[in-house]
């Protein structure tokens, strides 16, 4: 009987062990980018999104938001909100590769952005990842750790990329967090030092990102990725 | 997590050797008087249903269906020599699952037809009081994986943030053990549950479909004043549990 015993308890520490999954990974079903009205005054229509964003983070509701217009650069491609479609306008986010537009699909890691002094202010600067502007708080964040996959990638007959799709998962950070504001007994937030500046804000993370650029820009391909 | 899984999982096995070398000990002693008979076992449940019970404006849900929806350890504890009425408890894991139709015209389909499929699968620790074969209890239950896909789409499973859900999400349960074989060294029971999440998998304003939406998913004007729903879902199962004898 003990034998029994030590098999099952084995056995459900091994099934236990096996499916335990922290997440996030891959894109969220529910974020579709073709929507077709199939009644009232706008059956018919379709409605093609460049991307949709679920997000949650420090102090942040989770949230969708879906971005209407896109621009493709030979660095990355930028994804616009739907309520600020007109130019001159910050990006809800922007991917960014490494070596700049990949020419093939593939899985491509973030790397983590770094902090340092320009001017009179602290900025971020990263080669490979996704940052994102919330335009809910406006606080802008900066990759730390996360994935971006491109499922999709058009060219033109010169060979040129002129859209890729896929998705992204991935943790982020802004510089310092929204409600810090310096004092002379306290220049700087708990947990960031001038002299080895790093990110120190609040935490967001991107539950899921589905983008696929529509723009009529192209780009010439990369040679390299990462 | 998996640490603090894979010590529960030995500290209960260590348990459960001692009170058999307990067992064996005290055969001899109480053989004129009727046995306190102890049932630790396993138990599997064959097939289950689920179904999310409250939805956000501009969403619905179907029941959804699966195999294989608990497994673990079972161990039934009479409260006398006996008696009919007793103390249960399960250790294993438990799933849980909806259909959610987001909004109307999902999947390019239309009249609420496209949907997908939620499955959570949890750690779960329930204790239970059973009336002569009627079960009543609650469950304690962490958080193993969350996935979310739709069965038309050959796209990977969207796992789910675990920092989005109840660290422990608690549940009611009710249901019956049926002795359909009964030996010396055993029963085999047919086991019915039915299940209310009552508190919600997820944390507060976390769950993104309980959010308000139109009819193509887009969220509404007033959503910033908007509440955002849990996830509160009801499920049941029937699968089989077989409990060895262990006499005192």
């Amino acid at each position: 009987m003990k034998t029994l015993n030590l098999f099952v308890g084995i056995a459900i520490a091994a099934m236990l062990l096996v499916s335990c999954e922290e997440g996030p990974t891959s894109a969220d079903p529910g974020q579709e980018m073709d929507i077709l009205y199939d009644s009232g005054i706008l059956e018919g229509l379709k409605f093609t999104k460049s991307a949709d964003l679920i997000y949650s983070g420090d102090g942040l509701r989770i949230t969708a938001i879906p971005c209407l217009s896109d621009t493709l650069t030979s660095s990355g491609s930028h994804f616009y909100a739907q309520q600020k479609a007109s130019f001159n306008q910050e990006p809800v986010f922007t991917i960014k590769f490494k070596g700049g537009v990949p020419t093939a699909t593939g899985s491509y890691t973030w790397d983590e952005a770094d902090v340092s002094l320009g001017g009179f202010a602290f900025t971020a600067t990263f080669t490979s990842g996704v940052e994102v502007n919330n335009p809910d708080n406006g606080v802008t964040y900066y990759p730390v750790s996360g994935t971006t996959v491109i499922t999709r990638l058009d060219k033109d007959g010169n060979g040129n990329i002129t859209g890729i799709g896929g998705y992204f998962n991935g943790k982020l950070r802004s510089i310092w967090p929204a409600n810090f504001t310096p004092s002379g007994s306290q220049p700087f937030p708990p947990g960031f030092d001038p002299q080895s500046p790093s990110l120190a804000g609040d935490n967001l993370t991107a539950q899921s990102g589905v983008f696929y650029s529509r723009s009529p820009s192209n780009v010439r391909p990369s040679t390299s990725g990462n | 997590m998996r640490i603090f899984l894979t010590a529960f999982c030995v500290i209960a096995l260590s348990m459960t050797a001692i009170a058999q070398d307990g067992a064996d000990t005290n055969a001899t002693i109480d053989q004129i008087s009727e046995p306190y008979v102890l049932g630790i076992g396993l138990q599997v449940g064959i097939a289950s249903g689920g179904i999310a019970t409250e939805n956000a404006e501009g969403r619905k849900v179907n029941p959804d269906f699966w195999f294989l929806p608990t497994y673990g350890a079972v161990v039934y504890a009479p409260f006398s020599a006996g008696s009919k009425i007793g103390g249960r408890l399960d250790v294993g894991v438990n799933t849980t699952g909806t259909r959610t139709r987001p909004y109307e015209f999902y999947g390019g389909k239309s009249n609420w037809e496209g949907y997908f499929i939620e499955r959570y699968t949890m750690f779960c620790i329930a204790p239970s009081i059973n009336f002569a074969g009627l079960n009543v209890g609650v469950g304690f239950n962490f958080p193993m994986k969350a996935e979310r896909w739709d069965p038309e789409s050959s796209n990977p499973h969207h796992v789910i943030d675990q920092e989005l859900l109840k660290s422990m999400a608690m549940d009611f349960r009710i249901g019956g053990m049926i002795n359909v074989w009964s030996t010396k060294m055993g029963k085999l029971m047919v086991d019915i549950s039915a299940k209310y999440y009552f508190s919600g998998l997820y944390n507060d304003n976390s769950y993104i479909y309980g959010t308000e939406s139109d009819n193509v998913g887009i969220r509404l004007s007033d959503w910033e004043t908007s509440k955002i729903l849990n996830l509160t879902p009801a499920s049941a199962h029937i699968g089989i549990a077989y409990l060895f004898n262990l006499g005192f």
